[in-house]
C-alpha cells in the first residue's frame, strides 16, 4: 500500500516542474552559478590561484543546506507537497484509494528524495566549481587533507534530517491549518528563529541538555563532530563526543515526532471539507 | 447513524440498506445530507453515532475502500495533469499495476483529450474525467454525486447508457445522487429520498409509485377498450383513465392489442417521481 502511495506521489512529482525546480534544484543552481562567477571573478583579478580542498569543498556545499536562507526553498516545496491537496481540493479524489497513513507517509518519501537529491548536486556543484576553477586558473587543486568520506556521509545524512524536520514542521501545520502560506511562514520563523536564539545564546556554553533540543543546533552539532571543526574558538568539537551522540538521537526524535504527528493529524482529520 | 458538525446534524438516525447490484439513487434538497452520506461511506469523515457497513466491512478498511470507485461533488484535479497522467496517478494511489486509461477514457468520451492539461476541461469534460477516475480500479460500489452536472443533453444520455450498462453488464452497484428527478426515474431501480439529514422514503421506485401514476390509453373506440378492461379503467376525455403498475404494463398492453384493440397512445400520466418527491419532502429545498 505504501510503495503504491510513494509510486502516485512519485509520479506527480515528476510532473510538477516548478515544485521540482524551485524546491530542489534552484539551491544547487543557484549555488553553482554563484560559485562559478565569484572563480571567474578570482581567476580574472587575483591571477593567483586559491588552493582549494576537494574533499572539504564537497563537504562544505553539502553542508550549505544549514542555511537558514536556503531552508526556505525547500520548506516551500514541503508547503507545496503536504498542502496541495487542500488548495485543489483533491483529497477526496485520493483519499479513498490508499490508507491515510500511506498518504502522508509517500509524501514524506518523495519529499526526502528529493532533499537527498539536493544534497547530492549540492555536492556536485561543489566539483564542478573546482574543475572549472583549476580550468580557467583560479584553483589550485590539493587532495583531501584527513578523512573524507566519513564527514562528507555524515554532513549529508546531518543536512538530511535537518531538512526532513524542516518538512515535518511545514507538514504538521499544513494538514493542521489547511494551508501552504500559513505552513511556509511558519517554517520561516522557526528556521529564523533557531538562528537568531543560537547567535544570542551561545549554545556551546551552555549546559547540552537544553539546547540540543533545537534541531537547529543539534545540526550544527553533528556537522561540527563529523567534520572535525570547531563548535566555537577554542571549543573543540571532539570534546563533546557524547553531545553529537544526544544531538542525532534529538534530530532523529523531532523527525519521528513530526512525521508521527502529520500522519496522526491526518488519521483523525475529517475531509468534510479542503 | 447520525452525522453531527458542531450543532448541525447533518444526518438524524438514518436507517436503510442498499442491495448489492442496481442502480440506487439518493435524493434530496441541497444540504439534506446527500454528500455527508457518501462521504462517510468513503471514510473522508466519521459517523458521530451509530455506525455503517459498506460491502461487509467498516468504510474505513483500505481493503474495502480499494473497492469503491467514487465521484463526490464536483470533481478537482491536479492542474499540472493531463486526463491520461491524471488517471494513470490515481490508478497507481489504488495500486493497478496496468490500468485501462484508454478503455475508461474512451467509454465516457474523451479520447480527444487524453493529453490535454485537465486545468483547460470543461465542467462537462471534468465531469466526465471524475467518471473515468472512479472507474479505473474497476470498482464493485460506485459511488457518483451529481454525475450529470453540467453536461450537456447528448452527454446526459451517454451517462444513463453508461451507467445502465455498468450496473447490467459489469455487475457494478451503482449509487447516485441528481437533482434530475426524472434521470434518477429513468436510470435507477430504488431510492432513498433524505430530507433534513432524515430517510423520509426508500424502496424500488416502481413500489413507491405504485397507485401514483396512472395509464392513458388511447384508441380507436373508448368503448371497446373499456370493455376489454373490464371495469379497471375510467374515461377521460376521449381515452381511458387506469391504475396499473409499470411492470405490469407490457403484458397489458400485449393483450389489448391481442383481443383486438387498436391502440393510439399509451401514456403515464400525473404522479412521477417528482411529484412523490415534493410530496414527501414537502417541497423542500434548503435542508
Amino acid at each position: 500500500m505504501l510503495a503504491d502511495a510513494i509510486a502516485a506521489e512519485a509520479f506527480r512529482a515528476r510532473r510538477s516542474g516548478g515544485v521540482l525546480f524551485w524546491g530542489f534544484i534552484a539551491v544547487p543552481f543557484a549555488v553553482l552559478t554563484f560559485n562559478l562567477m565569484l572563480s571567474s571573478w578570482i581567476a580574472l583579478h587575483m591571477r593567483m590561484p586559491v588552493p582549494l580542498d576537494l574533499g572539504r569543498q564537497v563537504v562544505g556545499g553539502v553542508a550549505l543546506t544549514g542555511s537558514a536562507f536556503f531552508q526556505v526553498f525547500y520548506a516551500a516545496a514541503a508547503a507545496t507537497m503536504f498542502a496541495a491537496d487542500y488548495r485543489w481540493e483533491t483529497w477526496r479524489l485520493i483519499t479513498p484509494r490508499n490508507s491515510r497513513a500511506s498518504l502522508i507517509l509517500a509524501r514524506f518519501a518523495v519529499y526526502g528524495a528529493g532533499c537527498a537529491g539536493s544534497l547530492v548536486l549540492l555536492g556536485l556543484a561543489a566539483l564542478v566549481q573546482c574543475a572549472y576553477g583549476a580550468l580557467i586558473g583560479s584553483a589550485a587543486l590539493v587532495p583531501p587533507q584527513g578523512p573524507f568520506l566519513l564527514p562528507l556521509i555524515g554532513t549529508f545524512l546531518t543536512g538530511w534530517c535537518e531538512l526532513m524536520v524542516l518538512g515535518g514542521i511545514v507538514a504538521v501545520i499544513a494538514i493542521a491549518f489547511r494551508a501552504a502560506l500559513g505552513a511556509l511562514m511558519t517554517a520561516m520563523v522557526f528556521a529564523v528563529g533557531q538562528w537568531v536564539a543560537m547567535a544570542m545564546v551561545h549554545p556551546w556554553e551552555a549546559p547540552f541538555s537544553w539546547y540540543a533540543a533545537l534541531p537547529r543546533l543539534s545540526a550544527y552539532v553533528l556537522r561540527a563532530f563529523v567534520t572535525g571543526q570547531e563548535l566555537a574558538p577554542g571549543i573543540a568539537a571532539g570534546a563533546g563526543q557524547g553531545q553529537a551522540g544526544v544531538a542525532a538521537l534529538c534530530l532523529v526524535g523531532w523527525m519521528l515526532l513530526l512525521g508521527g504527528c502529520a500522519v496522526g493529524l491526518f488519521q483523525a482529520q475529517e475531509l468534510a471539507r479542503e | 447513524m447520525t452525522k453531527r458538525f458542531g450543532a448541525v446534524t447533518a444526518l438524524d438516525r438514518l436507517s436503510f440498506s442498499v442491495p448489492e447490484g442496481g442502480v440506487y439513487g439518493i435524493l434530496g434538497a441541497n444540504g439534506a445530507g446527500k454528500s455527508t452520506f457518501f462521504r462517510l461511506c468513503l471514510d473522508l469523515v466519521r459517523p458521530s453515532g451509530g455506525g455503517l457497513s459498506v460491502l461487509g466491512g467498516a468504510p474505513g478498511q483500505v481493503a474495502v475502500r480499494r473497492q469503491i470507485g467514487a465521484m463526490i461533488e464536483t470533481p478537482r484535479y491536479y492542474p499540472t495533469l493531463t486526463a491520461a497522467e491524471t488517471l494513470m496517478m490515481l490508478a497507481r494511489t489504488s495500486g493497478v499495476r496496468a490500468p485501462e486509461i484508454g478503455r475508461w477514457l474512451a467509454r465516457v468520451g474523451l479520447m480527444d483529450a487524453v493529453h490535454r492539461k485537465v486545468r483547460h476541461f470543461s465542467v462537462g469534460m471534468k465531469q466526465r474525467l471524475g467518471i473515468a477516475a472512479a472507474l479505473i480500479a474497476n470498482p464493485r460500489l460506485l459511488i457518483l454525486d451529481e454525475p450529470t452536472s453540467g453536461m450537456d443533453p447528448a452527454g446526459i444520455l451517454e451517462m444513463r447508457t453508461l451507467i445502465r450498462e455498468l450496473a447490467a453488464k459489469d455487475g457494478v452497484t451503482i449509487l447516485l445522487s441528481s437533482h434530475l428527478l426524472d434521470e434518477v426515474q429513468r436510470t435507477c431501480d430504488r431510492v432513498a429520498i433524505f430530507a433534513r439529514g432524515t430517510l423520509v422514503a426508500e424502496g424500488r421506485i416502481d413500489v413507491l409509485l405504485a397507485g401514483q401514476e396512472k395509464l392513458r390509453l388511447l384508441a380507436t373506440s373508448q368503448q371497446a377498450l373499456l370493455a376489454a378492461l373490464g371495469g379497471r379503467g375510467v374515461c377521460d376525455g376521449d381515452g381511458v383513465l387506469m391504475t396499473v403498475s409499470r411492470a405490469e404494463t407490457p403484458s397489458l398492453l400485449r393483450a389489448l392489442v391481442d383481443g383486438g384493440i387498436d391502440l393510439i397512445e399509451a401514456r403515464w400520466m400525473g404522479g412521477g417521481l417528482e411529484k412523490f418527491y415534493l410530496e414527501q419532502t414537502g417541497g423542500d429545498h434548503a435542508g
